[in-house]
């Protein structure tokens, strides 16, 4: 390999070089290389929802001016944007790459916002629907996962009924949650758009009292979705809980939805720890009650409740007291004189990955009370099921993607598969399901409407790529009744935002496009984002194929193939002479 | 899930390592791709020999984009001293001084070096890339080398002298000097590890990050699973995601669930010999390991 | 201000380096070196020197901190002997093959085992094949003036290696001697500030220190040894202008006593050798015998030339050697042989090994052996003759 050729040496003297200079394309090496499916791409917001609602597009559209079709384009993955833009947790807001910056953006409010704004144009949106189809569809449960797949199957031509157990739509919607969060004249709206769109809704009739599902088969109802939910409080296990003055907590705000009055004497105490024992607690509150104590046995860290929920509590008087767990409930006449408790501690970790809570000896203490209400958990009431849908006893056994469950032609979604969870869960439940009945009348084998995004990736992460053009700016604000406002009455406490606030805080957004985990993730910084639509693109010069994108994308949208066009052993000779 | 708070973080996006020589799946090119999105381009690095320098200093593939300089296998904590006082004795305040070196460079044939350079008190930042065992040479063996792992000088880990002996507490023995900042971390936690660059970059004095970064070659797992291995070693307790500053130990971050070390084990073929009682055996030494360190933590 | 002090060869050492403005010293120590760093941690301790310290663990780290100090574009240096050498013999061929700068005393001392503290120059003849300049001094004041020359040696830009200046150990290092301290100002001007173009700086990012296969390293090996023999000129520069600035001068790369008519020419290096051979060189040209004495000053780069030029005449050299390459013979012996290569007539070489592990050398030694060469010259042409045999 004898040449005469000089070897240019850009630095002297000495062995070395000048930083930068990479003549090979090490990627060159292999014509694999990731292709990305955009549709697949999703921003981090749109990730995190559990709908799968286009959030930055509909942000994008309030943004231009454009309220309408920033709601319709919400309905196409939720039918129930008034509840939603009120009481959802806003997954999508934890997951606001704005958070990088500054603050995250106020999506829940704008969500709200885009509802509100339908109903004062005059002309509320009304979706469009395909020509009947004749085939029927029975829905069990009229609660916010019956409600959306009742929209989305109504919207396909096809007839449906909504089978209801109570006297009136909405599940937990009205028998849960609170009217201070969610006022029943603007839940009923709602539903009544909803409803207009089935073909029948039944009223007071409760599966397994009333009809069976070989019923409905029989009666010709094609496919069945069931959206019982959990209603079923779960037993503290402790003497005295069946005293007078021991009141379930879901039982318990059914009674004020439906307007009973319930005496709850001076002194509550609610035991637990999630979203049913805080809006029990604020209830019991403004019901003339003069001192509210929640018991929850872990500590704030621990706690499943809404935080939002938790802090509005404690804002409003409501003591917590945490590590601390009933033993007993004493009676003075038959009726609820006191409680006694213990404090714990939080011992090692238990399957679920939470420490688990132990008692601590001697450390055991009374509190003076004259209504417990319980809120440790909900079940599912297994009993009306048929046996082969049952999974271990407790919930409905399902395929999380299709919605299937061991039964033909049945399917189900929310609280009855999951336990106790979120509104956007079951809305999403009931959508995915609506799309898996869909395929089922056609006699297509069926495809999921879209495989979930992964969250067993660990620790989920928000990254924004540091721009200069973006200022900080702070968060809107939200208008909200202050806690002296709110006593004893249930006033909706937060407000919504005005068309020009909306306007501000939609500019705020980033436009993502995209998570960026892949850009991230690559060893190679092969992945870049660029362009306007700031969708990853990759560097065949640079990639090596090793897949950790596609392992790493949290919505599946990438897969290796052989690129045509990207050339092999492409390595750039460096000269060494003629 | 709701009350989870999300890491955030602002990233630069230049790129001042690119095309290196390394595997495909290669975490210490990833590692160190990160730690120069933190320091920027107001940076130089030395390294030694470890896989980080084969990659990058083999001409003509010269991959780094700042200065940086390759040097022989034991001298990392030296250099940077060196650096380090040439910097201040020139006024130069600006520039970060980081050394990268291998679990080998640091923790073997480098220890003398990183422990004298603890001691020095000048400021710069030493990360420790750690694919436990010398990669870069064929997979041989190094004391952060699991229990058990099958390396090219310890082929048959069951009749090895060193019986029971996982992981050299590297991280104790950087706390041992009182420097103000140390901590480990692992690729497969981004910001977790870029906070803790940064947080070294503003530290007065020595700063010390200990990086887990899975090795596909060495370890024998296929390459796209990198990320994902690294989290097993994080969630099994075989790694643990720790700070040391101002003279307390916290953990940035505990998985949510656990996970037995037999499933991170079973995944890298570096472990096939393992029989069940060398995985009881390592599942007893990770728990005790993890225990000592929580015990650490919770002192006031 | 120059001023006179009555004081040791360490201290000398430690007064070029302060006036050469080091600004990182990067020691460990070990003696005869040690009070070279001692002084120096005072100077800096009193305010005499503005330089970082780095107190390494040990000598391999040391040069590795001098190497970090330089790269990072400040002038350096640090002090070591014997094993210390050896213990950064991996690091001298680093920074030689960088072509760095880098300026070191060496307190030439033995190399175990047997276990000794005592003066020979082995520690330093083991390292001759690293790339490093080696310069052997005579006395207190050519260790203080060869450290400055070494400065500017190093940091030519022809010659960018580094330089080792050698002592013996004890006889010089701790013996005391009237040296002159020459004046700052005047250093200044002779010593320009320390300006590098391979530096680390963000500013214009460069890898340094790189691997390439094959020819490439083959270029840069002999752009190695092409700056070794530029360094042969430089030396003797320097040498020249540092007479003329401070009026003293050591003869660049040799330094000769009576060798110019000599039949019989002693070589060797360092204070004790050669200060026994001045005295027998006198000794025998009492005796009517033209003896002459060759100094290596510069042992690297061998100057091949001078030697044979200052040698060709001589009916009998002897050689002094301080250390042994075990296996063959002494190590200047060897290198000053084969300077003679070829030489017709050549004269017979003698190599004495003596002086090793701190073993003293007196003038009779050295004039009988000298003048029994000299005698034998014609018939016995190679000769080993060690001090000691029993």
């Amino acid at each position: 390999m004898a040449t005469t050729a000089k070897i240019e040496r850009p630095v002297s003297p000495g062995p070395h070089w000048k930083a930068g200079d990479t003549p090979m394309q090490m990627g060159s090496f292999t014509d694999i290389k990731p292709v990305f499916d955009e549709s697949r791409c999703f921003s981090p917001c749109r990730q995190g929802c559990p709908a799968a609602t286009d959030i930055q597009s509909f942000i994008s559209l309030i943004n231009e001016g454009k309220h309408k079709e920033a709601l319709k384009l919400v309905k196409e993955t939720n039918p129930l944007p008034l509840v939603c833009g009120r009481v959802c947790p806003a997954f999508c807001e934890l997951r606001c790459s704005r958070g990088a910056v500054d603050e995250r953006i106020a999506i829940n409010a704008l969500e709200r916002f885009v509802a509100d704004y339908d109903y004062t144009t005059g002309a509320p949106y009304t979706p469009k629907v395909k020509p009947a189809t004749g085939r029927k569809v029975a829905i069990i449960g009229g609660g916010p996962a019956g409600l959306s797949a009742a929209y989305y199957l109504a919207l396909e031509g096809h007839q449906v009924t909504i089978f209801e157990a109570n006297s009136q739509l909405g599940g937990m919607l009205r028998y849960g949650i609170p009217e201070y969060r969610l006022p029943k004249a603007v839940l009923d709206k709602e539903i009544a758009a909803i409803a207009n769109l089935c073909k029948e809704i039944k009223y007071n009739a409760s599966l397994g009292k009333d009809f069976t599902i070989k019923d409905l088969k029989d009666k010709g109802y094609e496919a069945i979705f069931i959206g019982i939910g959990a209603w079923r409080e779960e037993k503290m296990g402790i003497e005295g809980e069946n005293l007078s003055g021991v009141l379930s907590g879901v039982e318990f705000l059914r009674d004020i939805a439906m307007g009973k009055k319930v005496d709850l004497g001076e002194k509550v105490v609610v035991v637990g720890g999630g979203n049913t024992a805080i809006d029990t607690a604020r209830t019991a509150l403004r019901l003339l009650a003069q001192e509210v104590t929640i018991l929850y046995r872990r500590s704030r860290a621990e706690m499943p409740a809404i935080i939002g929920e938790v802090e509005e509590a404690e804002r409003e008087g409501i003591h917590i007291q945490f590590l601390a767990a009933p033993v007993a409930i004493k009676a003075k006449d038959g009726k609820v004189d006191s409680i006694m408790c213990i404090k714990m501690r939080l011992g090692g970790r238990d399957e679920s990955g939470r420490r688990r809570p132990q008692p601590i000896e001697g450390s055991g203490f009374t509190l003076k009370v004259d209504t417990v209400i319980t809120a440790i958990g909900q079940t599912v009431d297994t009993s009306i099921l048929p046996k082969e849908l049952i999974d271990s006893g407790k919930y409905i056994k399902v395929n999380m993607e299709t919605m299937e469950t061991a039964l033909g032609g049945v399917f189900t979604g929310g609280d009855c598969v999951l336990g106790p969870g979120t509104v956007v869960e079951a809305i999403a439940a009931g959508r995915r399901a609506a799309f898996s009945i869909k395929q089922y009348l056609s006699g297509k084998s069926i495809e999921p409407l879209m495989a979930p995004h992964r969250y067993d990736k660990g620790q989920l992460v928000n990254i924004v790529i540091k721009g200069s053009k973006v200022k900080q700016l702070p968060r809107v604000k939200i208008s909200a009744l202050s806690p002296a406002e709110r006593k004893k009455n249930f006033k909706e406490i937060k407000s919504g935002l005005t068309e020009d606030k909306a306007k501000k805080e939609a500019e705020r957004c980033l436009e993502c496009n995209s998570c960026l985990l892949c850009w991230l993730f690559c060893p190679e910084g092969a992945i870049s984002v660029r362009g306007n639509d700031k969708r990853p693109t990759v560097d065949r010069d640079l990639c090596k194929a090793c897949g950790i994108c596609v392992n790493e994308c949290l919505g599946r949208a990438i897969e290796l193939k052989t690129v045509e066009s990207a050339k092999k052993g492409n390595l750039r000779k460096v000269s060494e002479g003629k | 899930m709701i009350t989870k708070e999300i890491a955030t973080r602002e990233i630069s996006p230049d790129e001042l390592l690119l095309n290196t020589l390394g595997c495909a799946g290669c975490s210490v090119v990833l590692a160190a791709r990160w730690a120069l999105k933190v320091l920027g381009k107001r940076t130089v690095f030395a390294v030694p020999a470890c896989c980080l320098a084969s990659v990058t200093i083999y001409w003509p593939q010269m991959a780094f984009r700042i200065p940086m300089v390759s040097i022989p296998f034991a001298t990392t904590g030296a250099v940077i001293q060196g650096i380090s006082a040439a910097f201040r004795h020139r006024g130069i305040t600006d520039v970060n001084v980081v050394g990268v070196a291998g679990d080998g460079g640091t923790a073997d044939i480098g220890l003398a070096s990183f422990s004298q350079a603890l001691v020095s008190r000048r400021k710069f930042i030493y990360i420790c890339v750690d694919n436990e065992a010398y990669m870069n040479t064929g997979v041989q063996w190094s004391s952060l080398t699991p229990y058990g792992a099958i390396t090219a000088t310890g082929p048959v880990p069951e009749v090895m002298q060193e019986r029971d002996h996982n992981k050299k507490d590297l991280f104790g023995i950087a706390i041992a000097h009182n420097i103000p900042y140390a901590a480990t971390a692992c690729t497969s936690y981004p910001l977790d590890f870029m906070e803790k660059v940064s947080k070294a970059a503003n530290t007065n004095g020595p700063a010390f990050i200990h990086v887990l970064t899975p090795c596909p070659t060495g370890w024998g797992y296929p390459e796209d699973k990198t990320i994902e291995i690294g989290r097993l070693a994080v969630e099994s307790g075989m790694w643990y995601l720790c700070e040391y500053q101002n003279g307390k130990i916290r953990f940035t971050y505990r998985p949510e669930k656990k996970v037995p070390v037999s499933e991170y084990l079973s995944l890298q073929s570096r472990f096939r010999r393992m029989k069940p009682e060398h995985i009881t055996q390592l599942q007893s030494m990770v728990d005790k390991r993890l225990a000592a360190i929580e015990a650490l933590a919770s002192l006031e | 201000m120059s001023e006179k002090k009555f004081t040791t060869g360490a201290d000398a050492v430690a007064y070029g380096a302060k006036l050469a403005r080091v600004g990182v010293i990067s020691a460990y120590p070990i003696t005869p070196s040690t009070h070279i760093v001692e002084q120096l941690a005072t100077f800096i301790a009193n305010g005499e020197l503005d330089a970082d310290f780095i107190k390494a663990e040990g000598e391999h780290s040391a040069m590795a901190g001098c190497f970090g100090a330089c790269i990072a574009g400040v002038r350096t240096f640090t002090a070591t002997a014997s094993h210390g050498l050896a213990y950064m013999h991996e690091m001298l061929s680093w920074v030689a093959g960088g072509r760095f700068p880098v300026v070191m005393a060496v307190a030439n001392r033995s190399v175990g085992a047997p276990w000794s503290i005592w003066g020979e120059h082995q520690d330093a003849i083991l390292q001759r094949d690293t790339g490093w300049i080696q310069f052997y001094v005579e006395t207190a004041q050519e260790a203080l003036d060869t450290t400055i020359q070494a400065f500017k040696i190093a940091e030519n830009h022809t010659v960018s290696t580094p330089v080792m200046v050698c002592l013996d150990g004890f006889n010089i290092s701790h013996a005391e001697e009237i040296v002159e301290i020459p004046d700052q100002d005047k250093v200044d001007n002779f010593l320009p500030p320390f300006s590098r173009s391979v530096v680390l700086d963000p500013d214009n990012p460069l890898i340094i220190d790189v691997g390439a296969m094959g020819r490439l390293t083959g270029v840069w090996r002999f752009e190695q040894i092409q700056a070794m023999e530029a360094a042969k000129k430089v030396i003797e520069d320097v040498d020249k202008e540092f007479g003329k600035v401070f009026g003293r001068s050591y003869g660049g790369l040799v330094d000769t006593y009576k060798c110019e008519d000599a039949e019989v020419t002693v070589v060797g290096m360092g204070g004790l050798a050669c200060g026994a051979t001045r005295d027998a060189v006198d000794s025998m040209r009492n005796n009517g015998v033209r003896a002459g004495m060759l100094r290596l000053r510069s042992f690297r780069p061998f100057p091949n030339e001078l030697v044979r030029q200052h040698l060709a005449k001589a009916k009998s050299v002897v050689v002094i050697d301080r250390d042994f390459s075990y296996g063959n013979e002494g190590a200047v012996y060897t290198e000053v042989k084969a300077a003679l290569y070829g030489l017709q007539p050549c004269p017979s070489i003698t190599n004495f090994i003596g002086g090793l592990a701190g073993a003293d050398l007196v003038a009779q030694e050295v004039q009988d052996i000298t003048q029994k060469a000299l005698q034998t010259a014609s018939t016995e042409r190679t000769k080993l003759i060690f001090q000691y045999t029993e």
